[in-house]
């Protein structure tokens, strides 16, 4: 349905009314509450939201990484390449898991091994997914860590992790991810844990090797500075539904959703005036364990009205590429 | 202000209430059988004069009976009652556990959390902890009676000593932890005084730690009494005690079974209640360890 | 008027690396080097820098968590650097601190009630009655409905625990709050409510703030002036606007090109700085950001730089850019002597 006439040949990820559920003792989250969006060839999608919107188990949801006894996605599609990979055997979706899709987490140390050198990782992941032999698989990896600029990847290959600093770490990963060519590329809040300056210079390799490789990437933040500068098209997200999505442009000079306007308000901006109050969002997140009625924004919404609290407004078309899931969002436009 | 909104909910939950016990012990059936069978076999003992007969009677013309109406389970070697023998024992067993518990953990939390708060003492004192940790408990039992004749205090004590540093170690582990804590730092911002900050924001961590050692600790203390007395050097013999019993009756094994089974069998629940409970306790304070659906 | 309400001088503290019982020289790490900045009443003060580069410390050795290995820390002339425990206590009331992380900062096991009441009580005894209506007032002033005193930490948002923070803060009626990284583990909604509290109480209380974070937005929203730390050491220290207007230290100005900014139509002109911090246990011989800066003269590997004012009232530490020896003309004057700065130790 919507802004389905782009589909076609050149969408790689096509997801449809994805819902996941996770299980407490005596309640169920519903994490996820039917998303439907697109991933072109070579495009970079940005997923931003607060924390518990949903944006990480959107990734977790699409690579079947999701904790196996408290979570489960109970319905919905993930066509890779027309292919539901929610269907594929566990085998199959490890081989594309890596292979055609690689994923990169908040926190490098966690997801390294601290008992092997990082060439050996490196070189591991390489073997995995192609048949290269050890000394081809090493030196893929020192080639993989030149490419993410790592100074003097030939001592570098034989440094175990914890011999690196945090955004070395991170390049490494990035390194690992980026092995085998993935076609998607889903960043998880890479740079979050990293400084400005480093953050700068990660921002900037993940875009150049996904222009030399022409990957497409999926990048989950939730910073509004690092979407802007990295992404082509946003998904924003609340309360475990998609409330707008645009490109990137449209978003910033004119947010349809009033999550994003409130959302983009209460970054502090010099330009609107030092020391002064900054615009609230009132309130706080809905509980997704209980079942909610109407837009799941309405209670912290100042543009809402009676249907608002009555009726959950469908992600419908406000522009060209440019949809919002809200009852007055062409008002909020004009506002 | 806006916060106001706030979905008032849930019912301001204090600490734990009488009243929280059923869902708690729902949750963590584990510590409800655990709890539950250990509750059972302290009234049993503690109520044995109402109903069991006197388990130090001697009587030679009823050795080695079987069970009868009068004594349900048979006589021993000395034609002393075993059911009343088996219930009085369990006085000892328990008292022996759960004091040597109580004391292990009381100094070990002290050396503890002194030695987790104060590096100078720490060096010193975990040392001494870590010499007292390699005597084996039955050597030293050993020693301390020989010294002193047998007697269940000095049984505590012997007990209770080589299991000290095991829960100061734990403690201590805890307290380091503890003591960085943003919270812990806030309170010294805040102008509180040391003693303070150990009582209200330090000692209460370490209790979930304490009351699993503390099991750990009681369970091993049972068995360590039940293997003293049997070697003779434990509990008193004319005083009942399980590892008494199977002590004297290890030679009529064929011929009065139930001299042996009965104690063997109870000493064998007691530890394992005493176990379930810990169990429990450990997953009911750290849910990661269990995480079910 | 006499004279700052925090002033901070030479403020030094390097951490011993591990015992050297047997070793003659044990490694340290240089974690605040020579820091001197004032605080006046009522004036926000923030520090940037990036992980590392001894912001934290600096909080801590103001509440005295840690204690200095050099320098004095005045607050109304008494330096609590040299006080013993006990006129400490006392001491801190003048100063307290809101922590980073609103979840480990509270204590799980006591209720909103007696987590924000804790610090009075330290100093006075309160009947039942006292305790519930300092409380509520404490809870009213950070934007929060009395009954949420019986509250558990467990059982509210991470907006409404670092509002607790605050109260816990305000309970001694400090005139300056320390607030270490205060709102950066908040989501950006949240932390536009923590921000607006903050100037809020500034403007009603007439609090001074030392707000340290990495989040340049945050710190151009808030700041009066700006101090700006590199590996231990103050490199700027500026007027918010001047500072955010045209940074003078190449780190400086290194630091504002590389923070992202929601603009999508900003084309970013320079690059990223090249390289990472060195790490503070062997920092680089002279001006630390040398083997970093597109700027670095010869000078730069061998002297360190001395914080040299400047004519807009800030202070510069750059060989190159803030010459200490060369232009005595102008820049000399004093231009603003509300906040004194430093003296360049040239």
């Amino acid at each position: 349905m919507l802004m389905r006439e782009f589909a076609g040949d050149d969408v790689l990820l096509d997801v449809r009314d994805l819902e996941t559920h996770f299980y407490g003792e005596e309640s169920v989250t519903r994490a996820l509450g039917g998303i439907s969006f697109q991933v072109k060839k070579g495009e970079t999608v940005g997923v931003v939201g607060e924390s518990g919107c949903g944006k990480s188990v959107t990734a977790l949801s699409i690579l079947r990484l999701l904790p196996k006894l408290s979570a489960k996605t109970v319905g919905g599609e993930v066509r890779f390449h027309g292919r539901d990979i929610l269907e594929l055997s566990d085998r199959e979706m490890r081989k594309i898991r890596g292979d055609q899709i690689a994923m990169i987490f908040q926190e490098p140390m966690t997801s390294l091994n601290p008992v092997y050198t990082v060439g050996h990782q490196i070189a591991e992941a390489v073997q995995i997914h192609t048949k290269a032999s050890r000394p081809v698989a090493m030196a893929k990896a020192e080639e993989m860590l030149r490419l993410v600029r790592i100074a003097d990847p030939e001592r570098r290959v034989s440094n175990y992790p914890h011999e690196m600093s945090g955004g070395m770490r991170q390049r490494v990963m990035i390194a690992m991810a980026l092995a085998c060519s993935p076609e998607l590329l889903i960043a998880d809040e890479p740079t979050t844990a990293l400084d400005v300056t480093i953050q700068a210079q990660i921002l900037r390799l993940i875009v150049d090797l996904k222009d030399r490789m022409g990957a497409a990437v999926m990048f989950i933040t939730h910073d509004l500075g690092v979407v802007a500068e990295t992404c082509q098209r946003v998904i924003v997200m609340y309360a475990g539904r998609i409330v707008e999505q645009a490109n990137v442009v449209d978003l910033f000079a004119r947010p349809a959703h009033p999550y994003t306007q409130g959302l983009m308000r209460s970054v502090p901006d010099p330009r609107r005036g030092r020391q002064r109050r900054l615009p609230e969002i009132p309130g706080i997140v809905p509980n997704l364990r209980e079942p909610i009625v109407g837009c799941s924004f309405a209670p912290r919404c100042p543009f809402a009205i009676d249907i608002c609290r009555e009726k959950r407004p469908p992600l419908r078309d406000v522009g060209s590429s440019h949809a919002a899931a809200c009852w007055r969002a062409e008002e909020v436009m004009g506002a | 202000m806006t916060l106001l909104s706030a979905p008032v909910k849930a019912a301001p939950i204090g600490r734990l209430r009488l009243s929280e016990i059923p869902r708690l012990a729902r949750r963590h059936p584990l510590v409800l059988a655990g709890g539950g069978l250990l509750a059972l076999l302290i009234i049993l003992a503690l109520a044995a004069p109402l109903y069991a007969g006197d388990p130090v009677n001697m009587d030679p013309f009823k050795r080695l009976q079987p069970p009868s109406a009068e004594m349900w389970f048979g006589s021993d070697n000395l034609g002393r009652d075993v059911f009343a023998r088996t219930i009085f024992g369990a006085r000892i067993s328990l008292v022996v556990g759960l004091l040597s518990a109580a004391s292990a953990a009381v100094v070990g939390l002290l050396i503890g959390v002194v030695a987790g708060y104060s590096r100078g003492f720490d060096n010193i004192v975990m040392r001494i902890m870590d010499g007292l940790m390699s005597i084996p408990t039955i050597l030293l039992a050993i020693a301390l009676i020989s010294l002193t004749g047998p007697g269940i205090g000095i049984l505590i004590v012997a007990i209770a000593i080589p299991e000290t540093p095991a829960v100061a170690r734990l403690v201590r582990s805890v307290v380091l932890g503890v003591r960085e804590r943003p919270y812990v730092e806030a309170a010294l911002c805040g102008g509180a005084r040391l003693p303070k900050v150990l009582w209200r924001h330090i000692l209460p961590s370490t209790i979930p730690a304490l009351m699993v050692q503390g099991a750990t600790v009681c369970a091993s203390a049972i068995l360590t009494e039940a293997g003293l007395s049997f070697l003779g050097v434990g509990v008193p013999p004319e005083i009942p005690s399980w590892g008494n019993m199977i002590a004297s009756s290890r030679l009529y094994l064929a011929i009065a079974p139930l001299t042996i089974f009965a104690p063997g069998i109870c000493l064998a629940v007691t530890v394992l209640a005493v176990n379930l409970l810990g169990d429990g306790l450990r997953d009911m304070f750290d849910p990661r360890a269990k995480r079910r659906r | 008027m006499t004279g700052p309400l925090l002033k901070v001088e030479n403020l030094t503290k390097h951490y011993p690396l591990g015992a050297g019982f047997l070793k003659k020289t044990i490694p340290t790490i240089r974690a605040v080097e020579d820091v001197s900045f004032t605080v006046e009443a009522g004036e926000t003060l923030c520090i940037v820098g990036e992980s590392g580069c001894g912001k934290s410390t600096v909080a801590r050795l103001l509440m005295r968590l840690v204690d200095p290995t050099g320098g004095r820390v005045l607050i109304d002339g008494t330096d609590i650097a040299g006080l013993r425990k006990q006129e400490l206590r006392a001491h801190r009331r003048r100063m307290q601190m809101v922590f980073q992380d609103p979840y480990s900062s509270l204590n799980p096991r006591l209720t909103a009630g007696q987590i924000i009441t804790e610090p009075v009580e330290n100093f006075e005894r309160l009947t039942r009655k006292q305790r519930n209506a300092l409380a509520a007032d404490l809870l009213q002033k950070v934007g929060m409905a009395p009954e949420m005193m019986h509250r558990l930490p467990s059982e509210l948002s991470g907006g409404q625990r670092q509002r607790l923070g605050i109260a816990r803060a305000l309970s001694l009626n400090p005139s300056l709050i320390i607030a270490d990284e205060a709102v950066s583990a908040l989501d950006v909604s949240v932390q536009a409510q923590i921000l607006n509290l903050l100037l809020d109480l500034q403007q009603q209380m007439g609090l001074a703030f030392v707000f340290i974070s990495h989040d340049l937005g945050v710190v151009e929203h808030i700041a009066h002036r700006v101090a700006v730390m590199y590996l231990g050491r103050i490199v700027e220290l500026a007027p918010s606007e001047a500072l955010f207007a045209k940074p003078v230290h190449p780190y400086t100005e290194a630091l504002l090109a590389a923070a992202p900014v929601p603009d999508p139509t900003r084309v970013r002109l320079e690059a990223p700085v090249e390289g990472e911090v060195p790490s503070p246990i062997n920092p680089p011989t002279g001006c630390a950001f040398h083997p970093r800066c597109p700027l670095a003269v010869e000078r730069c590997r061998i002297e360190v730089p001395p914080l040299v004012p400047m004519a807009d009232g800030r202070v510069v530490a750059c060989h190159v850019r803030a010459p200490a020896t060369e232009s005595p003309g102008p820049r000399l004057r004093q231009p603003n002597r509300r906040h004194t700065v430093p003296e360049a130790n040239a």
